[in-house]
């Protein structure tokens, strides 16, 4: 199989919620040592963000949104040891989740695959996650770069916690904070201190990257 | 001035788009049943499974704040438990409370929906306590206070009966609807007997409380296919007025939430009441809708002044021409200030007048 056929069922996996055509796809990349970033990059974040475009859009809805993110999962799971067996260790780390009161995470895991997929140690807290959770956990870790996403305006206010918790537990020098999301532009990065706000996970990834 | 009607008679005459003496008040009153555990120091383990507690915890909905109806089963688990699943008391869920969350599934994967078998309601689960409790607030409230029976919406009840929880339902919606479709017919086949049951013990009305599958996870051809379908079945069935409460913002829904038959639609304070009552205030009762769900809301985070002013509005809006009940925008919670209850109760009485 070539890489570009593996590349276009990963895509077409994802797009069909076909978890079974996803993880053969994968296995095919596998065994015929096809480049794993690529494919990861190019179908099944591909496939992925189309489905996101679709969901803001309003064209779909959760459920397909969610069986699209099982049939990636079902696929990234396959190819993620390989991924990190051949990415150079950036010996960084970062702590990653969605904020408080928000189950969107869909933008949140495609920032975590590609920082996995760049170096960077990447802790998910995963979705809704309760601000004094993050905050510990921050202060437990010890990151470089925190990062933090949400689609809804009414748990924006769930961010700016975040912040003043990091300041109160004096624990925002020497971090780097990004923040994203549908409701979310620089203006607001600025007014909660955050570092950057990037419109999706390439821009993150190449903020990252500089610091 | 006209003479004082009981709730029943005032809630009836709604129903026949009389006008009764006041606006009734009609409240799901749920978790705020813990206000009453607290200071009797029971549990919520004790209280939904003792029949005398449950029975004196859902009297004081009248008795002790006056609301114009009884509201039970106090919680969301009671079908899902029905249907097989096991339910724990001692998680923390939110605020030290302990109502009851599924720690084990009835059905473990969508290969076992086939092997799920529709119980006898008159047995399952808490059933047995909650048609005793009905049965009493029957006997003493009967001709007095309407008694609204409560089942949770079907695909609300799949989450609780199915392991996963909504991460496996919602994405059945979009790539195993045949499995889900079946899953939702067993649990509709339960429903409606079970709420048969209720009317037969001395249930005047029933209620659904649809919840999670709302404008943040569903569209509207997934809210008629999954939902308002088996709602449709539900108030068909059961042969008594029906009221079918959608939370978050249902106005993408409210077609398919008149769609189905019911008599009473109920909807949280984002839907725009002036739109509906214009719109649907002909063909189906409406209740509602200030605030109480969200931690700005009025009822939640407003003084009873607020709330007085807010139900006002509300009132003013809906009362003309009959067909409306004052009511919180959702369920009435554990943690909203008690005398922010006692406030909206009151504006009916103030405001409400014909």
């Amino acid at each position: 199989m070539s890489n570009q056929l593996a590349i276009a069922n990963l895509e077409k996996a994802v797009l069909g919620m076909d978890e079974k055509l996803a993880k053969s796809a994968a296995d095919e990349v596998l065994s015929n040592k096809l480049d794993v970033v690529e494919a990861i990059n190019n179908g099944l974040i591909k496939g992925m963000k189309t489905v996101a475009g679709m969901y803001d859009r309003e064209e779909i809805y959760l459920p397909q949104v969610l069986a699209s993110a099982n049939a990636f999962y079902a696929a990234f799971n396959v190819l993620r040891p390989e991924m990190l067996k051949n990415t150079r260790s950036a010996g960084e780390k970062m702590v990653i989740c969605v904020v408080e009161g928000d189950i969107h995470d869909i933008g949140k895991n495609l920032v975590k695959t590609m920082i996995e997929a760049n170096g960077y140690d990447c802790i998910d807290m995963g979705r809704d996650v309760p601000v004094e959770d993050f905050v510990q956990k921050i202060v437990d870790e010890e990151p470089k770069f925190v990062a933090m996403s949400t689609l809804m305006t009414p748990t924006m206010k769930s961010m700016r916690r975040v912040m003043e918790g990091m300041a109160e537990e004096d624990c925002r020098k020497g971090k780097f904070v990004l923040i994203g999301g549908g409701p979310i532009d620089e203006d607001f990065a600025q007014e909660i201190g955050a570092d950057f706000y990037g419109k999706n996970e390439s821009e993150a990834v190449k903020w990252i990257k500089g610091r | 001035m006209s003479r004082e009607m009981t709730p029943l008679e005032r809630v009836v005459a709604t129903i026949k788009r009389e006008e009764p003496d006041r606006v009734p008040v009609v409240l799901y009153f749920q978790s705020a049943a813990q206000f009453a555990a607290v200071r009797e120091d029971y549990t919520w383990q004790e209280m939904l499974n003792n029949p005398n507690k449950l029975y004196r915890n859902v009297l004081l909905q009248y008795e002790h704040y006056g609301a114009d109806n009884f509201f039970l089963p106090l919680d969301f688990r009671a079908d899902g438990e029905a249907l097989g699943s096991k339910v724990d008391y001692s998680l923390k869920v939110g605020g030290g409370m302990r109502m009851p969350v599924v720690s084990q599934f009835a059905v473990q994967s969508r290969e076992d929906i086939d092997k799920l078998e529709v119980p006898d309601v008159q047995r399952a689960g808490r059933n047995p306590v909650i048609l005793e409790v009905i049965k009493k607030l029957s006997k003493k409230y009967g001709n007095k206070v309407p008694i609204v029976g409560f089942v949770n919406s079907p695909p609300d009840v799949a989450t609780d009966v199915i392991k996963g929880h909504y991460s496996t339902v919602l994405p059945m919606m979009a790539n195993d609807k045949e499995a889900l479709h079946k899953l939702l017919s067993k649990i509709t086949e339960y429903e409606i007997e079970f709420g048969k049951a209720m009317v037969a013990a001395g249930a005047h009305a029933l209620a659904t409380v649809g919840g999670g599958f709302n404008h943040l996870t569903i569209g509207p051809a997934q809210f008629e296919e999954f939902v308002a379908k088996y709602q449709a079945q539900i108030v068909k069935n059961v042969g008594v007025p029906y009221c079918f409460h959608q939370c978050q913002n249902a106005t993408p829904f409210l077609d398919s939430m008149v769609g189905t038959g019911t008599g009473a639609i109920a909807f949280h304070e984002l839907v725009d009441l002036q739109m509906v009552k214009e719109k649907y205030g002909k063909k189906v009762i409406l209740a509602g809708n200030v605030g109480v769900s969200d931690s700005n809301s009025v009822m939640y985070g407003g003084t009873p002044e607020m709330v007085d002013a807010a139900a006002k509005k509300a009132i003013e809006i809906g009362m003309p021409g009959s067909g409306y009940w004052l009511s919180a925008g959702c369920e009435v919670h554990h943690a909203l200030p008690e005398e922010n209850i006692f406030a909206l109760i009151k504006a009916a009485q103030k405001y409400g007048r014909y």
